[in-house]
């Protein structure tokens, strides 16, 4: 049967392998997306904000030249985080030099095991470096690989460093980093490892890159502060509840005066969240936009299924009438269409097996962040598939339900 | 002739109203589809409030600083040093603008806030290149920009926030512990001009720490530059000036040269993607949009490839019938594409509202957030040239096929009739 209408079944036929095979492309594209998405970041950015520092301009009235500061920079910095602290609204503030979660800062510094580990194995490489006050830990609620809290394993430590997990794995094996010591930026005697904390993910849809934290206080955070200069240090804070950008503003308008210190001062706000979305909005907005040619094309199969189906219908009515007339029911006879339009589909599925084989083997898909396997193969064929099937069966329906309404005496007549 | 083939078609499509709904509908998504792809496009490229002149632009986006000896490489703006010397200093241009844009909170004399706004500072020959409509008041001089007098464009939209009213000539709003008078309010602008956008425009000479930055042997800073040309003849020229200017600021230099990748890149160049340090080339950008607007024309024009084969294999003895009596095939492959014309005519009416409508809900992914959408972006002369073109496109790609095939068939074999 299929096969003596081929005339006008080609045509449809094509658009469902094209659309499956776009379809079946863009779902994959999705999953990877959305496995990447939903597994865990290492950290978390709720109620965080970081709050933006400048120096006042040399014509602004109480600018301090340089020579009659009574506070240092470091003195300054730590002073107008003291003040932040304070406020009962606040549950931890740190600093942090261009490694605040979701900026665009990043440093990356070559670091090596100072002592016994494989060194045959272990080549000097560079490895993203995030240079942070230890409070950091607490406001972004970094944790260590068995769940517990990573800054109290801090205190006491001088020049303390945390891994991350897989940097220990890539280091140590299976062995614990903890209270080894490795040296970066070639420093001879090394920084102990205080705490090996959780895989970290740059941002949501990426897969964690083994890293290290540099900690810092004292002498170290002064000579940083003094290198880059403590209006570059992004002071993050986090709050004890979640507040509108309104409160936020609010917040700050209340502390007034408390925001300065010496020549440094607090000029603005940003809600991590915020900051989150907008580094993400490129992602977001390819996602976006798949979703929508997936409409498209799926509106487009509805169409086409209507159209081919409804001239069938209206060419053969005659036919439909003759089997009405000798008692075959209407239930019977749109499962006798569905069946055809599903078939004609089916015909497509050994393309599209060999389209996903084909881009296997040239290592067209991410196999980066989720590595092929029979389960992802099956769940975008599979989800396709029924997305189709689903519409093919809506597009039946509607023709098949005009074609069986007809009195079987009416369709005998065009017989 | 084309009357009766157009009124044949109109029967035609009131003969069988469900198939030829479908078909009009399939067009139309196709079209509007297509439209917002054209649209998106026509946005970046063409020229509408304030920016009116994009066709004569050319565009510094991005500055490299290496060392001399070429070990360090430094991306981002250049310093207000850069500017003075390799760009107020070319003559082939009508003007040429430094930028620096920056989100800061505006405050009021007696109340600091902290709500953010876009701020660009800027100098005078940013009025000369943007036309903006002032609602009051006059942008700042050349006087006021090279003695840094701290003065203050805003628009309609931030005066009305901050004091409740757009009469706000003279009053002072602070940024950074700086008091600026407002020596102009003008109407508001889209986020579509990226470049002239703001929410407050401040002579740069007012931030210090802008004109004496020292990265990079004084090469680096925050600013990108916009040129106007006095022709898009002048190009050329400039670019050429540019480099001899170019040049001569590096021999002065000790320690860094100052480089500007594939910059100046103009309107054409952004509206295919380019950005200074990464050129999309002409042929790329054709063969991937092409490919997507492509496969949007392909799946419809499938669909209604299949309807159209239908509907004239019903209509097989007519055409055999007329070839008996001598037309030629010119004439009934045009037969049937005019009739489709009526069909694809109505759809890509059809498509080009609905492409207005989808750009509408969409513009929050398709564009950056809160661009507004004017009519004078959207209605162009390219917008409808380019409709015609995909509805024939369209058309061809729908109808041809089963025309070429119909009349190419042997006239008793059509006379018959059968499949």
């Amino acid at each position: 049967m299929l096969w003596f209408q081929k005339r006008s079944n080609g045509w449809i036929f094509i658009e469902l392998l094209l659309v499956f095979g776009a379809l079946v492309t863009i779902l994959d594209a999705l999953l990877v997306d959305a496995y990447t998405y939903f597994s865990p970041l290492g950290y978390n950015i709720e109620n965080t904000y970081q709050l933006k520092l400048a120096k006042l301009n040399n014509k602004a009235p109480g600018y301090v030249p340089d020579s009659l500061a009574s506070l240092s920079e470091t003195e300054s910095l730590l002073k107008l985080m003291e003040n932040i602290r304070q406020n009962p609204e606040v549950e931890e503030v740190c600093a942090t030099f261009f490694s605040c979660p979701y900026s665009f800062g990043n440093s990356w510094t070559s670091i090596i095991p100072t002592e016994e580990a494989d060194t045959t194995k272990v080549n000097e490489q560079s490895f993203q470096v995030r240079r942070v006050t230890p409070e950091y830990f607490k406001v972004f609620s970094v944790l260590d690989k068995e769940g517990k809290a990573v800054m109290p394993q801090l205190s006491g430590i001088q020049d303390a460093v945390v891994l991350s997990a897989d940097l220990e794995k890539q280091f140590y094996n299976n062995q614990s980093a903890k209270g080894k010591r490795v040296s970066f930026s070639g420093q001879a005697n090394g920084n102990q490892v205080a705490a090996v904390c959780q895989p970290i993910r740059p941002s949501d849809y990426e897969i964690s890159a083994p890293c290290f934290y540099q900690v810092l206080t004292g002498k170290m955070l002064e000579e940083y502060i003094n290198y880059f200069g403590a209006q570059q240090a992004e002071l993050c804070v986090r709050m004890k509840h979640s507040k509108t950008k309104e409160d936020i503003n609010y917040f700050l308008e209340e502390m007034g005066d408390r925001l300065n210190s010496g020549n440094l001062y607090v000029y603005g706000v940003k809600k991590i969240e915020d900051q989150r979305s907008q580094l993400l909005s490129y992602r977001e907005r390819n996602m976006k936009i798949k979703f929508s040619l997936m409409a498209f094309l799926l509106i487009n199969v509805f169409f086409g299924i209507v159209g081919t189906f409804w001239l069938w219908t209206e060419n053969r009515r005659g036919e439909i009438g003759l089997r009405m007339a000798i008692g075959s029911s209407k239930y019977s006879l749109y499962k006798y269409m569905n069946l055809e339009g599903i078939c004609l589909f089916a015909f497509t599925l050994p393309f599209i097996i060999l389209f996903m084989l084909n881009m296997a083997y040239f290592d067209i898909m991410d196999t980066i962040r989720l590595p092929l396997s029979l389960w992802r193969f099956c769940i975008t064929i599979g989800s396709a598939w029924l997305l189709l099937a689903g519409m093919i069966t809506l597009g039946i329906w509607i023709p098949a339900r005009k074609a069986t309404n007809l009195a079987p005496a009416e369709a005998l007549h065009y017989e | 002739m084309i009357k009766q083939h157009i009124k044949q078609a109109v029967q035609l499509l009131k003969e069988n109203r469900l198939v030829s709904c479908i078909s009009i509908i399939g067009t139309a998504l196709s079209i509007a589809m297509v439209m917002v792809v054209v649209l998106l496009f026509q946005i970046q490229l063409s020229g509408y409030y304030p920016e009116y002149n994009r066709d004569r632009m050319l565009y510094i986006q991005g500055t490299e600083a290496t060392s001399k000896n070429g070990t360090d490489t430094n991306r981002g703006g250049m310093s207000a040093e850069v500017v003075r010397e390799c760009f107020y200093s070319l003559k082939t241009p009508e003007k040429v603008t430094a930028i620096y844009s920056e989100n800061l909170p505006i405050s009021l004399p007696n109340k600091r806030l902290f709500k953010e706004y876009n701020v660009k500072y800027t100098d005078d020959g940013f009025w000369s290149i943007f036309n903006f409509r002032f609602i009051t008041g006059k942008p700042f001089e050349k006087a006021d920009f090279l003695s840094g007098i701290p003065k203050a464009v805003i628009t309609d939209q931030t005066a009305r926030e901050l004091f409740g009213t757009t009469d706000v000539l003279g009053k002072n709003i602070v940024i950074n512990f700086i008091n600026y008078s407002i020596t102009g309010v003008v109407k508001e602008v889209s986020r579509a001009a990226r470049d002239s956008y703001a929410e407050a425009w401040i002579p740069y000479t007012t931030k210090d720490q802008l004109m004496n930055l020292q990265y990079a042997d004084g090469i680096s800073g925050g600013f990108n530059i916009c040129i106007l040309a006095k022709h898009s003849k002048d190009f050329a020229s400039i670019r050429t000036e540019l480099k001899q200017q170019t040049a001569r600021y590096n021999e002065g230099k000790q320690l860094y040269k100052v480089g500007f990748a594939e910059n100046p890149i103009s309107r054409l160049d952004i509206a295919m993607g380019s950005e200074g340090f990464r050129k999309v080339d002409y042929k790329d950008f054709i063969l991937e949009t092409g490919s997507l607007v492509l496969f949007m024309l392909l799946v419809p024009a499938l669909n209604l490839i299949g309807v159209t084969q239908a509907s004239i294999q019903r209509r097989k003895s007519e055409v055999g019938l007329r070839k008996a009596f001598g037309a030629t095939y010119s004439k009934l492959v045009s037969q049937i594409l005019y009739e489709n014309l009526v069909i694809t005519l109505l759809g890509g009416a059809l498509g080009l509202l609905f492409s207005f409508g989808l750009l509408n809900i969409s513009k929050d992914f398709l564009l950056e957030n809160n661009t507004m959408i004017n009519s004078d972006m959207l209605f162009q002369p390219g917008t409808f040239v380019a409709t015609l073109f995909f509805v024939l496109l369209m058309n061809f790609l729908s109808a041809g096929i089963p025309a070429l095939r119909i009349a190419k068939q042997p006239i008793v074999e059509a006379l018959k009739g059968n499949e």
